[in-house]
């Protein structure tokens, strides 16, 4: 994407004040959105993202800079100017590019920049037919579509030149029920880092009538009395729990920093012992997956806890460094504007021995979160707060009816001790992650699980 | 920027060539500089310049959208080719007007060279006082999850083959501290920030004690009881639930039916000691401009009247469809965005109490200083809304104890209804753009022990 003679040159820029180390993120990326609301295309954008992230290592600090440029003269500026931010004299550096081939373990069969946008749109239309045809009582439905085709190259002081390509396609489908004058919603938003073939396989009509059928139920649905109970979250974006209260501690980012509650605690209890979750970058197509790093290095499994017992974290380069522990492969970055930081890829809890059937049988009163919504954490107090998009009363081992407006509140460290019973129906979810070095596409993912107790807010 | 207009004339002359009638780009560059301190240390140190360009024409009678971060000639003919492919598959009955430009445009103030003088290392000292400052007031501080400043400047070119071509240069500046403090086991969190392109409105001690002060507050609090209760809502808060909302005044969301508003024009929505505003020349103001994101001059307006519903917002799109006039609210993040509809700067007028003043308003029932979830727990179509909050209690109208471990819930439009006193402390969010007082509300559903 730039020639190896510039890299080489903006390189030696960067080190021009004393740094340690260099890098560059040469990102080109091919976006492609389109929105389809009330029947009738909303809007649709093209376009092309170009940059350069220039970072700069000085002890345990980093600088970070990054331009639109592409040419040789602004490249090396730019270099230079964040090399000013340091105050060393240089060092005798050498370094000699070498090619990185790597072998992906992804496949990409249809492109999406070679797709007429006529096609996307046709699927789109059948969502869109699907799920306002479903039942008098859905009012609206918006279903987007996007894409994109990440091209990087990656080269550093250590002599690494590296290249990869992402491609990631993504369905959104968003229904509304109205009754009464009141609202309610029900969606699905599946995605993958693959090609068009990927939205070629979804079942449409499946997933349309899914997210219009939520819409009913919970336009039909009473509010939950606040209280607090035994909560069943059921599979897939379930995890979104674990990833937001739990995850985000196990990164580098706060454990460098000493402020995880997890910081020092390998080899110790965290969680109950039926509790096994693993961040896993090497699945294959997968949402949150890639085959290097946002640094070059390659992606790996890694098992986060083993039988309640912390094994390890997500690391980068830089909170390595401070931490005295190596890279996990875990950098990543939403573009050229961010420096990379330690984050998760596909984070999940593994499989327990129980079904969701029994589960629900052994629980006399309680929540079942059949969707999990998004939610948030306060990372200093392990804090968190979630929203329950479909969730049902049950009543002496049934499912009953339909409730609204639940909000699960907790604490992130606590509530890993009180999981009590783990079903075999592990499944994933796609979200994008915000953070630190941006907003990241990442896999959530759990087998439905009981929660002895949570305060959940109703009315 | 006569480099990158010679470029746009091009782009116009090679579109036209290829059928794109009326056409419209948008271009902008700009400056950042960020750092973040932890524990004395420079952790994070940002400098960036960006640059982009957004098209948009209509081919066949119909509109298109593209964009670049390549800005070059180069670029011209991927432009053009998105543009024709997204204006064929354009179905939609609504279109959208590229505006031939006004005589008037109200002049307003969006730059302030004095910040543009501010050396980087004055920027990075600001910062590193604010941080040593405050592990300075309490040995129960432990860490400051974030310390930082950020700057930038910008600038943007809107032009069009009907005539229209407008400049706006910009800049802006930001800081906020984050902390956590801790006694025995319990942690508590304490924030504040400044949103300002004047340089000497950053004061590092009187920020950083504002978030010690904060953070101690709130340790050891504890939940209060599962019921119902007379809610103050803080300022700051209560411009946070207008934000995330504040999609409901957008005349797109009413055609599309996805705004609770819909065939509400006129009607009383909220207590009629509520005014919402919409202002785009407020002095320092965040979303302050003379034009919008079409090229069409802002406008001053009451949004709701003494609780009465008195307009939507509209672009050209939406105002063609309802047969009226615009009111010069076409929104347009960046050259990547297609245009939208946003409120400039958004807040609800004062009344004339003072916070004291409310507070002695209520015999017993919770002060509310933070929401959480703002994202996930609150319905924006429905307005429906069960969040995490923190806060204070009131007891016999004085503040006693802290309180978290709660959620509160409810509907904001009802809470529109139920808005009883409105207090003379006018304050705007993280946002920037939305703004509240201290709010007293009738009640709302508190579930904790």
């Amino acid at each position: 994407m730039l020639d190896k003679n510039t890299i080489n040159d903006v390189l030696l820029a960067a080190l021009s004040t004393g740094g340690d180390f260099a890098e560059l993120f040469i990102e080109d990326n091919f976006k492609n959105s389109i929105s389809y609301i009330d029947g009738q295309l909303e809007s649709t954008q093209s376009g092309r993202d170009f940059g350069v992230g220039i970072r700069i290592f000085t002890g345990t600090n980093a600088i970070y800079a990054y331009t639109n440029s592409f040419k040789r003269d602004d490249l090396i500026l730019t270099a230079k100017k964040a090399a000013s931010a340091i105050k060393g004299i240089k060092r005798d550096m050498f370094f000699n590019l070498q090619t990185k081939e790597i072998e992906s373990i992804h496949s990409f069969k249809i492109l999406p920049q070679m797709v007429e946008k006529k096609d996307k749109l046709d699927i789109m239309k059948l969502a869109y037919e699907t799920a306002f045809n479903y039942d008098d009582v859905i009012s609206q439905v918006a279903i987007g579509y996007a894409d994109q085709t990440q091209n990087i190259a990656i080269a550093n002081t250590d002599g690494l030149y590296v290249e990869d390509k992402r491609v990631y396609c993504r369905l959104t489908i968003n229904s509304v029920a109205e009754k009464n004058g009141e609202m309610q919603t029900g969606g699905k938003r599946p995605g993958n880092m693959a090609g068009f073939e990927f939205i070629k396989s979804l079942d449409i009509k499946d997933l349309a009538t899914k997210a219009s059928m939520t819409a009913k139920t919970m336009v039909n649905a009473s509010y939950i009395d606040s209280g607090t109970y035994p909560v069943i979250i059921d599979n897939g974006f379930g995890g979104v729990i674990f990833h937001e209260a739990c995850g985000h501690s196990l990164e580098a980012t706060s454990v460098a920093k000493g402020t995880s509650v997890f910081a020092g605690k390998i080899g110790q209890k965290i969680a109950s012992d039926i509790v096994t979750a693993i961040d896993d970058g090497t699945m294959k197509n997968q949402w949150g997956s890639t085959n290097i790093d946002d640094e070059g290095s390659d992606n790996q499994r890694r098992v986060l806890i083993k039988d309640g017992i912390l094994q390890g974290y997500m690391i980068d380069r830089l909170n390595g460094i401070r931490m005295n522990m190596p890279s996990t492969g875990s950098a990543r970055r939403q573009s050229y504007r961010f420096a990379p930081t330690s984050r998760m890829s596909n984070t999940f809890i593994t499989n327990g021995k129980h079904t969701l059937d029994e589960i629900i049988s052994a629980t006399d009163h309680g929540l079942y979160a059949k969707q999990m919504g998004g939610g948030s954490v306060n990372p200093a107090t392990g804090e968190f707060n979630f929203a329950v998009l479909e969730g049902y009363l049950i009543n002496k081992g049934k499912i009953g009816k339909p409730v609204r407006g639940a909000t699960l509140i907790g604490k992130g460290n606590e509530i890993l001790h009180d999981i009590d019973m783990i079903a075999n129906n592990l499944d994933m979810d796609q979200g994008m992650c915000g953070s630190k070095s941006g907003n990241i596409p990442a896999n959530v993912g759990q087998p439905a699980l009981r929660v002895a107790s949570i305060t959940v807010g109703g009315r | 920027m006569s480099e990158y207009k010679a470029l746009i004339e091009q782009l116009f002359v090679q579109a036209k060539a290829q059928n794109i009638q009326d056409m419209e780009a948008y271009f902008s560059e700009g400056e950042n500089f960020s750092v973040n301190i932890f524990k004395g240390d420079i952790e994070d140190y940002k400098l960036a310049n960006s640059i982009g360009l957004g098209f948009r024409g209509f081919y066949n009678g119909k509109i298109g959208y593209s964009y670049t971060e390549k800005v070059s000639k180069d670029s011209i003919n991927l432009l053009i080719k998105d543009v024709i492919e997204n204006a064929i598959i354009n179905d939609s009955e609504d279109q959208d007007v590229i505006f031939k430009g006004a005589l008037k445009y109200q002049e307003v103030t969006t730059y302030n060279k004095s910040l543009d003088l501010v050396s980087e290392s004055e920027k990075i000292a600001f910062a590193k006082e604010m941080d040593k400052y405050a592990y300075s007031l309490d040995s129960r501080v432990v860490a400051n999850q974030a310390c930082m400043f950020s700057s930038g400047t910008s600038n943007t070119l809107l032009m069009n083959n009907k005539g229209l071509s407008l400049q706006e240069k910009s800049n802006g500046a930001f800081s906020y501290i984050y902390l956590a403090v801790a006694e025995g086991n319990e942690m508590s969190t304490g924030f504040e920030f400044v949103i300002s392109n004047d340089f000497t409105k950053y004061d590092p001690e009187k920020m950083a004690k504002k978030a010690v002060d904060e953070a101690i507050k709130m340790l050891n609090a504890k939940p209060i009881k599962t019921g119902e209760y007379p809610i103050l809502l803080n300022n700051r808060v209560s411009a946070d639930l207008l934000g995330t909302i504040s999609s409901m005044f957008s005349a797109r969301a009413v055609q599309k039916g996805i705004s609770m508003l819909k065939g509400k024009l006129g009607q009383l929505v909220a207590n009629p000691c509520i005014s919402i505003i919409d202002d785009p020349f407020l002095i320092n103001g965040e979303a302050t401009a003379s034009f919008d994101g079409e090229g069409v001059p802002t406008e001053y307006k009451e949004i709701i009247k003494s609780g009465k519903l008195t307009t939507y917002l509209y672009n050209l799109k939406a105002a063609k469809k309802d047969g009226v006039k615009t009111t010069g609210n076409a929104s347009r993040v960046s050259y990547k965005s297609t245009i939208g509809i946003a409120p400039t700067n958004l807040y609800i007028k004062k009344g004339s109490k003072d916070f004291s003043q409310l507070v002695t308003q209520i015999s017993n029932g919770l002060y509310i200083t933070e929401l959480s979830g703002m994202h996930s727990g609150f319905n924006t179509i429905s307005g429906d809304f069960s969040l995490g909050a923190k806060g204070f209690l009131i007891e016999n109208g004085e503040i006693t104890r802290a309180v978290n471990q709660i959620t509160v819930s409810g509907n904001y439009f009802t809470l529109l209804t139920k808005m009883n006193e409105v207090g003379n402390d006018l304050s705007f969010s993280t946002s920037g753009n939305i703004g509240s007082p201290s709010i007293i509300i009738e009640n709302l559903a508190i579930a904790g022990e």
